[in-house]
């Protein structure tokens, strides 16, 4: 009865060193809080992205498709894998409870072509309904959506796939430096002279060999906007599509509206080097809203060594992000995509189905596939699990990596706890000498031991969880940097009462565990010893 | 300095047990976090050996067009960098051979986008690769056959990844149609036969599924010429200093071939480790954190300790002893333990490392390839692994000294006498 007594009489008179350790384990519980949000938060919002933003809960694919969705490293072969999904379908899937979406979908690969024929990029397209997108896949990030400028426009809205850190354009676009020049020697001479031939009014006529100079004549023509008139008429004699096009572009500007230098400096610089191809790199087209473009992608049935591909007109009309580093989605309305592909009206790759609740996916997919069965379908549901084989394993092994480092700080917590009571039974053996004297038995002593460490364990708790909760509060707030696998590279965590709590009931037991090595030498000592010693 | 040593030396040894705490727990902390660094460096090492060694195999040289570098820094697109070639490169590769720094000078293709056509069935965005057979050991030294054999020679025959004899239904033997369009645009169908099957070594066929054929073979499906390749790369002897060979064959170059340049393995080549620097990134960070921990566990370990020796310290006091010999003399003991606790690490790791090396932990699971880098765990140790782990807990030595010492050694001689008296 008198114990806690004594527990508390003990902390009070070893107080400095009780609080030194008092920091220390909070530090580690601050650490244990902090790690285990980040990998829940990790796991749980990875998980939820590709939910949000790729595979929906529940997909019914074609049985075939089901293979590769569940082995997205396989190769299917060409042509779309079709189910058929009409209107008794969906209205079952819209009325099961618990169905929040249930959105048709078709879903191809292919290429943007710009209309000089050069590839801007491979993509998955996916054809949905746009009041169907954002209620199945809510986490996509639609950005700088613009206007359609013509209603009538032929050319498909297109949401393209945010841009990779591959297709930025490295290189200025309204400036001509060195890096641009593609002659060297002889041939760099040659250019200098018909450059200077061409625009003696932007060239020195005394500048000699000086390259430099050179350089920053020409740069100095790209800010004249009225440029393209000074292109001489032989360089047109013969019909070249590029440089017709560059002298209607500059044209247009240049007799246009003021506008941009940097602009002008842009179409000036496309204008010479379709003026001397041979001489300057031509300026990548860059991704714009608004252009017209095309999308190609193979016949959806036709499967020939050779066949002709179908070729849709399109224009961007905003970004879409889905997953980043994986993410290669980009979204068009699906009639048109089902009128160019010439598919019948029931014929889909897929059914993506968003439900409300995650716990009851089981459940509804086991439903689903009933009632397909029961129709004589041989398509097949999906879940997340399945269709998401190839995102699980990062998630997977940044949770293994952060569990580990959990280890790491409660193995801390034990190496210091065995130190800390280890010099206080040196440092107390007069003491220990003295209440065995009184009449304490080693044992008593013992859990005297054993309660201060339930007490330092549980105040530095309080301390750490409240550390580790004013932590994960501002990285849920404001974002953990560096994090490429989610939207702005930031990931935002979550707190949970969960996390503290399992923080308490791994250091407690390891603290106790660890204080019991060096207690157990309190047990072995001799009273008659330390009476001796302590005299 | 001398006798600094000398006594932080025989206290570590006095105060066995205090410094055996402190011993285990660094020790323990330099393993994991040597092991998590190890399993960064064997994932990229793995990638970067295995897959990405397929398609941009290491080397010290490589000869390109001489334009190559600056047009793709400009921008430029792959149609014109693929016309940027190294023409007659035969003549061109007896001509570095003959230097006597160069082991080896083999011909790289790039990957050909295109279809393979089999049974009926179009598959699309299959790699084809071309080899100069004799001349293929970096082809050869990266892969095991599984079915039929290494290519024989035949311009058209092919040698798949064992992955799609399953993916794709195909067998030795078949006869298959290269379908799609070569670099330039042209549209391509040409026969083939499957002389075989391989996997790389260090497998993940879930990046990576590439097809070999002869440079026969290739210049038909990349639209080439013959003895037009896009790269050669060199292997120096190893004794040589790739930055003299480098000036050498520079000046030869110029007078053998102007057309082309010659420059180090990273100018050219990018290996794209996007994934995985990401993740040492994130690893690197979480190190930071548990320094960060142990540092104040150890400023908490080595001041309490103090505190139980000051009848010690008084002693030294009373022996005469100022108070920045024994500052200099504490972190001397400090140093020794924690430098003494992480080369124990490191080395508890490399064995570690070595053992799961050894036992050579193979996994089909396409997650766990994915992970790993590869088909199989590798524990890699790089220097700058080894640097990163002791300059940090060199940080919590330093850090250790400069804000535990101070206090701890402010103890009263007298006080400590009366102490010892007692």
């Amino acid at each position: 009865m008198y114990l806690h007594k004594l527990v508390l009489r003990s902390l009070r008179r070893h107080r400095e060193r009780g609080r030194r350790l008092s920091i220390l384990i909070a530090l580690c519980i601050a650490a244990i809080v902090f790690l285990l949000a980040m990998m829940d938060s990790f796991f749980d919002r990875y998980v939820r992205l590709f939910i949000d933003t790729t595979t929906a809960h529940l997909a019914i694919v074609h049985p075939d498709a089901a293979e590769l969705k569940r082995k997205p490293w396989k190769r299917g072969a060409e042509g779309l894998l079709l189910i058929e999904a009409d209107e008794d379908l969906l209205s079952f899937l819209r009325g099961i409870e618990g169905v929040v979406a249930a959105a048709p979908i078709i879903r191809t690969s292919g290429e943007f072509l710009v209309l000089n024929g050069d590839q801007q990029g491979s993509t998955t397209m996916v054809g949905i309904d746009p009041d169907d997108r954002q209620r199945v896949f809510p986490g996509l990030r639609i950005s700088h959506v613009s206007e359609r400028r013509d209603p009538d426009e032929r050319d498909v809205p297109v949401l393209r796939r945010s841009v990779q850190f591959w297709e930025a354009i490295k290189v200025a676009t309204d400036s001509i430096t060195e890096g641009d020049l593609r002659v060297r020697d002889q041939e760099l001479v040659r250019f200098e002279e018909q450059a200077r031939d061409a625009f003696p009014r932007y060239f020195s006529r005394d500048a000699g060999g000086d390259r430099s100079a050179f350089l920053r004549s020409l740069d100095a023509a790209l800010a004249d906007p009225l440029l393209y008139r000074g292109v001489p008429d032989r360089y047109r004699q013969k019909y070249d599509w590029r440089l017709e096009e560059a002298i209607a572009a500059a044209q247009a500007l240049g007799d246009g509206e003021k506008t941009e230098i940097s602009r002008i400096r842009y179409v000036n610089k496309q204008l010479l080097s379709a003026l001397f191809l041979d001489a300057i790199s031509p300026v990548s087209e860059s991704i714009q809203l608004g252009t017209p473009m095309t999308f190609q992608t193979s016949s959806p049935r036709e499967v020939k060594a050779l066949s002709m591909p179908v070729v849709i007109p399109i224009e961007f009309a905003g970004f879409a992000e889905s997953m980043p580093l994986y993410g290669f989605e980009s979204f068009m309305a699906i009639q048109p995509l089902k009128n160019y592909l010439q598919l019948g009206e029931h014929e889909f790759t897929e059914v993506a189905i968003r439900l409300a609740d995650i716990g009851r996916i089981d459940s509804i997919k086991a439903r689903i596939q009933e009632y397909l069965n029961g129709r004589g379908l041989n398509d097949q549901v999906l879940d997340y699990r399945e269709m998401g084989a190839g995102y699980l394993p990062t998630a997977l092994g940044i949770r293994i990596g952060l569990m580990v480092l959990v280890g790491l700080f409660i193995a801390a917590v034990v190496i210091f706890v065995t130190n800390m009571i280890l010099l206080a039974v040196i440092k107390r053996r007069r003491e220990i000498g003295t209440v065995v004297a009184l009449g304490m038995s080693p044992r008593e002593y013992a859990l005297l031991f054993l309660g201060e460490i339930f007490v330092i364990v549980t105040i530095a708790w309080i301390g750490g969880a409240l550390l580790g909760s004013i932590v994960v509060a501002v990285f849920a707030k404001f974002g953990m940097p560096g994090m490429v696998f989610f939207h702005d590279h930031l990931l935002y965590f979550d707190w949970s009462a969960r996390h503290v709590l399992l923080a308490y009931l791994f250091v407690l037991p390891g603290a106790l565990a660890a204080a019991l090595i060096p207690v157990s030498r309190v047990l072995k000592l001799k009273p008659v010893e330390v009476l001796r010693e302590t005299q | 300095m001398m006798l600094s040593l000398k006594l932080a030396f025989r206290n570590i040894f006095a105060n066995r047990q205090r410094s055996l705490v402190i011993y285990i727990a660094i020790t323990l902390i330099s393993t994991v976090l040597f092991l998590f660094l190890s399993f960064s460096d064997g994932e990229i090492e793995n990638f970067t050996n295995g897959i990405e060694g397929l398609r941009n195999p290491p080397a010290d040289l490589v000869v390109s067009h001489w334009d190559y570098l600056r047009a793709r820094e400009a921008g430029e697109k792959a149609e014109s960098l693929n016309k940027m070639t190294v023409t007659r490169f035969r003549a061109l590769s007896e001509k570095i051979a003959g230097v006597k720094e160069v082991e080896a000078v083999y011909p790289v293709t790039i990957p050909v986008n295109a279809g393979l056509y089999v049974h009926g069935k179009k598959y699309k965005d299959i790699q084809y690769l071309g080899v100069e057979l004799g001349n293929d050991r970096h082809v050869r030294d990266r892969i095991l056959i599984t079915e039929g054999h290494y290519l024989s020679g035949q311009p058209d025959g092919l040698l798949l990844h064992a992955s799609m004899k399953d993916d794709l239904g195909v067998s030795v033997g078949d006869a298959v149609i290269v379908t799609g369009s070569t670099l330039f645009g042209q549209a391509l169908a040409e026969n083939f036969r499957v002389e075989g099957f391989y996997r790389s070594k260090i497998d993940l066929p879930t990046v990576f599924k590439a097809i070999y054929t002869p440079l026969a073979g290739y210049d038909l499906i990349s639209g080439y010429y013959e003895n037009e390749v896009p790269f050669l790369h060199l292997d120096l002897v190893k004794s040589a200093s790739s930055e003299s060979v480098l000036a050498k064959l520079q000046t030869l170059l110029k007078t053998i071939d102007p057309e082309v340049a010659i420059r180090r393995f990273g100018d050219i080549h990018q290996q794209s480790i996007a994934v995985y620097g990401a993740i040492r990134q994130i690893i690197i960070s979480i190190t930071l954190l548990i320094v960060f921990v142990v540092m104040f566990g150890v400023m908490n370990v080595v001041s309490t300790n103090l505190v139980d020796r000051g009848r010690e310290i008084g002693t030294y006091y009373c022996l005469g002893a100022s108070r920045g010999f024994l500052k200099r003399m504490y972190a001397t003991e400090i140093l020794l333990v924690n430098l003494f606790a992480s080369c124990t690490g490191i080395v508890i790791g490399l064995l570690a490392a070595s053992i799961l090396n050894g036992v050579g932990f193979e996994t089909h699971d396409v997650g766990l390839q994915m992970v790993f880098g590869g088909d199989r765990l590798r524990l890699a140790t790089s220097v700058s692994s080894i640097v990163w782990l002791t300059g940090a807990l060199l940080l919590v030595t330093a850090t250790t000294a400069l804000f535990s010492l101070g206090g701890a050694l402010k103890v009263s001689p007298v006080a400590a006498l009366q102490e010892t008296q007692n």
